[in-house]
């Protein structure tokens, strides 16, 4: 079919193609950085925390009796559990993966080293008691696990008197890029510590950081029982709802000068953690269909008004032989080029705004796959919206033509 | 005229029932968006500080040592100070109140029947004059004596919450609170407030879902036994095995406010913390490359603090270029609309109706189209933060549109429905009459 004719009748009139075009020019640039923005959050929250997550429980507990000796409780509190139905570990720690809250400690190369140079890194710091590499199910590269006469008791600040280290891979790997980490020392709150293991992923305990921080954390083999704690159990999957259900009593029959609260599957602890980029993701959504529909419509509602305003036309044409599928051809072929244009204009505005977004939010370069995914959905909703009003137009009765002339 | 003009608006806006709808539609979902993120945006920029806002002064000290070249914020500040810090601060007479603060995490138990102990409760460390500087309100009782921030007693302050889950409610300044089984003597009960944005201390979140419920005198800091449940830092590998050590190291750990009535203080205030870096640094202390106490009030702290997220800012500027896309949309549909009527206006330029009453009109109806739309944007953006409010429980108590929010959504709704109407308008009575005429 010839373009010519349609650009002159474009032309004529250009109001209408112009904000049609720009409407999709608008609606492809917020959609396109919209997606993308989703994908970096599904991307963010489906990142893996290093342990079998549907087999971790974890609970807080908070002592307030006084003279209680907190070690000897733990103990009894582990062998209670150790002999319930599907559990294969529990252990005390300060914090864990999705915990929220923890440790940080600055990992030097020596001693004495300052700044960026000789103390490249953070790590999130897991004191745990024994077993606590296994209790969180990670997985040991390389190494060996600490043993139980190496746990030392001490607290916060405690990481003065241990001397070994487990580090997640992606840790030892920025210090010692060969990876030849394991054996090697590093040096926590000024000691030197030696790597004596390395664990395939661990996941930091605050995960809003950057993706490489997220990966940073290691064990070390200190713990003190205090009046705070946090337990985690590792148990078969299906056994867990039944301990979750019944771990507050049950630990309360063994002392109840304490308050068990926050007992979270991974699962609640995902959700806790990633609240605000779910909710995100949802208002994205919204935000992406209401837009589609709404320049759907749009789009639908000006098509049907060039149908209406061109009856005349239309009829003159079919007196002269054109049949119903040319007219139908025509208007799609149109409102297609008028939302092509549209397209065009809008990745040139998608790609702009990515990069309005990267100088201010810290958002990465938009793939040109999400702004092609984009063009060809509008593109699809426009020809859909002017599919009806088009339909309309090619019944347009050839006598029309004659009627008012 | 504007009566007729307003008739024939609304007489016309039943004539094509669906066009009009579409437009409504696009109208009011623009509306609704951008007034919903708006809101949550303005509710969660709230000084809740208000007219204090100017008087109140977080302190910054940059204490690091070790010939650090620097430490703490971005600019070289930590936004806490240490133990040691606070008490040689709480020394001077300039400032006309001041209290340095901490948050704890205890165990309450309830004098009531059947109510198991509960750790739900925030405890906050602080001076006296804690409750006058924020604005605490007191339901009964007030707050414990000035001499206790220096010679200690076991006295609190608690809200009605707790002064319910204890006493089960009523009058019970002069009994006792038992937290951690350590008994306290209630001084003063206060009403429930959660001032959001919690800007006297952003350090565990900026929006918390857990109001400060108990406050104890900061001078029992030395014989409390657990560690504070806050923010702590350090820069020094300084042994802590318990809550005492933590007292003597450099490990900042509480946030420190000072309130200066006027410029003069002010500028007293500055001077007195240059001579206090000074005296410290002769004691072998501040030895950075950054060294130097900092003062911001309440509006700079909560934009130093960044408690707007990025994501807020993105929605925001999203949900503006969704209105424009409404706009656009509007614009389109209405010049639609309007030349479809083209006819109609050509008789009435015939018969005598200058270019300026057509405008006049046409841009008639074009407001009532944008009070309509505005209108139901309004209430669609209750529905909005209704979504808000489930989607984000921290921000629960606070996405709800106030006055200064429905009179936005006014002005964002009449702005956007002249500017969309404004070129259709002017494209109609630009428009040669007779042309339109001889088709009839």
């Amino acid at each position: 079919m010839a373009i010519a004719p349609i650009f002159r009748s474009v032309l004529r009139s250009p109001a209408g193609a112009v904000l049609i075009s720009l409407q999709i020019a608008l609606t492809l640039a917020i959609v396109s950085n919209s997606i993308f923005i989703i994908k970096e959050r599904v991307d963010k929250m489906a990142r893996p925390t290093g342990m079998p997550e549907e087999q971790i429980l974890t609970a807080r507990v908070m002592y307030f009796g006084k003279n209680i000796d907190y070690a000897a409780q733990a103990r009894r509190d582990l062998d209670f559990l150790l002999q319930q139905p599907g559990v294969m570990n529990a252990t005390h720690t300060n914090s864990l993966p999705l915990a929220q809250g923890g440790s940080t400690s600055t990992i030097c190369y020596t001693a004495d080293s300052r700044g960026e140079e000789g103390c490249p890194y953070s790590a999130a710091i897991y004191n745990g008691g024994y077993r606590l590499l296994d209790t969180l199910g990670l997985n040991l590269l390389e190494g060996r696990d600490f043993r139980v006469e190496e746990i030392l008791g001490n607290t916060f600040g405690g990481t003065i008197k241990s001397q070994l280290i487990i580090l997640s891979k992606a840790t030892a790997d920025k210090y010692f890029p060969a990876g030849d980490a394991l054996g090697k020392t590093l040096y926590v709150a000024e000691k030197p510590h030696t790597i004596i293991g390395i664990v395939e992923r661990l996941q930091s305990y605050w995960v809003h950081g950057s993706e490489e921080e997220a990966e940073m954390a290691g064990l070390l083999p200190v713990y003190n029982h205090d009046f705070f704690s946090r337990l985690v159990i590792r148990a078969e999957s299906d056994a867990i709802p039944a301990l979750k259900q019944n771990l507050e009593r049950d630990l309360l029959k063994l002392n109840d000068r304490r308050v068990i609260s926050r007992i979270h599957t991974v699962k609640e602890m995902r959700d806790r953690i990633y609240a605000d980029d779910q909710a995100m993701l949802v208002i994205l959504i919204c935000v992406i269909v209401l837009l589609v529909v709404i320049t759907g419509l749009g789009t639908a509602g000006l098509v049907s008004f060039t149908v209406a305003r061109r009856q005349k036309q239309i009829g003159t044409r079919r007196a002269l032989g054109a049949r119903k599928v040319d007219i139908l051809g025509y208007f799609l072929l149109e409102n297609g080029l008028i939302s092509g244009a549209g397209a065009a204009l809008g990745c040139a505005l998608a790609i702009a705004l990515n990069q309005y977004l990267m100088q201010s939010y810290e958002l990465p370069r938009i793939g040109l796959e999400y702004v092609a995914a984009t063009v060809v959905l509008l593109l699809l909703i426009g020809q859909s919206a002017s599919y009806f009003p088009a339909l309309r137009a090619s019944t347009v009765s050839p006598a029309v033509a004659t009627r008012t002339v | 005229m504007l009566s007729y003009y307003i008739k024939l608006g609304l007489k016309r806006l039943g004539e094509t029932p669906v066009l009009t709808l579409l437009i409504l539609m696009a109208m009011a979902l623009g509306i609704a968006v951008s007034v919903t993120m708006l809101a949550l945006h303005h509710a969660m920029a709230y000084n809740p500080a208000e007219e204090k806002s100017g008087r109140l002064f977080a302190v910054q000290l940059a204490a690091y040592g070790n010939d650090m070249e620097t430490w703490g914020e971005e600019d070289g500040l930590p936004i806490q100070v240490t133990h040691r810090d606070a008490m040689n601060l709480r020394e001077s007479t300039i400032p006309l109140r001041q209290t340095p603060m901490f948050r704890m995490a205890l165990t309450l138990e309830s004098h009531r029947q059947d109510m198991p102990p509960s750790a739900d409760f925030v405890v906050r460390v602080a001076d006296r004059d804690f409750f006058e500087m924020f604005g605490v309100n007191f339901v009964y009782g007030g707050p414990w004596d000035k001499t206790i921030d220096l010679d200690t007693a076991r006295v609190a302050v608690i809200n009605q919450s707790v002064n319910e889950y204890a006493f089960g409610g009523g009058n019970n300044v002069g009994k006792i609170l038992l937290m951690n089984e350590t008994e306290y003597r209630v001084v003063g009960i206060t009403e429930d407030s959660n001032p959001l944005p919690r800007y006297y201390d952003l350090t565990s979140g900026a929006y918390p879902i857990t109001p400060d419920s108990v406050f104890i005198p900061y001078s029992l800091a030395p014989q409390l036994e657990s560690f504070p449940n806050g923010n702590i830092s350090g820069w020094a590998a300084e042994p802590v095995n318990e809550f005492a050590d933590l007292l003597q190291t450099e490990f900042v750990w509480q946030v420190y406010w000072v309130e200066l009535p006027d410029a003069q203080a002010v500028a007293a205030y500055r001077d007195y913390l240059a001579g206090y870096v000074d005296q410290q640094q002769q004691l072998g202390r501040f030895q950075n490359g950054q060294a130097r106490g900092h003062i911001r009030d309440v509006q700079q702290w909560l934009t130093y603090n960044r408690v707007i997220k990025d994501d807020n800012r993105v929605m925001v500027g999203l949900s503006f270029m969704f209105l424009l896309v409404c706009l656009v949309n509007t614009v389109g549909l209405l010049l639609a609309r309007f030349l479809r009527r083209m006819n109609e206006t050509g008789v009435r330029r015939a018969l005598g109706a200058s270019k300026l009453q057509i405008f006049q009109q046409y841009i008639t109806e074009v407001s009532l189209l944008g009070l309509l739309g505005g209108g139901a944007g309004l209430l669609l953006s209750m529905v909005g933060l209704w979504g808000i409010r489930s989607l984000y429980t921290q921000y629960a108590t606070i996405a709800y549109l106030d006055a200064t929010m429905v009179a936005a959504a006014v002005a964002i709704s009449l702005a956007s429905s002249l500017i969309a109407g404004t070129y259709p308008a002017y494209r109609v009575c630009a428009a040669q009459p007779s042309l339109f005429l001889k088709a009839q």
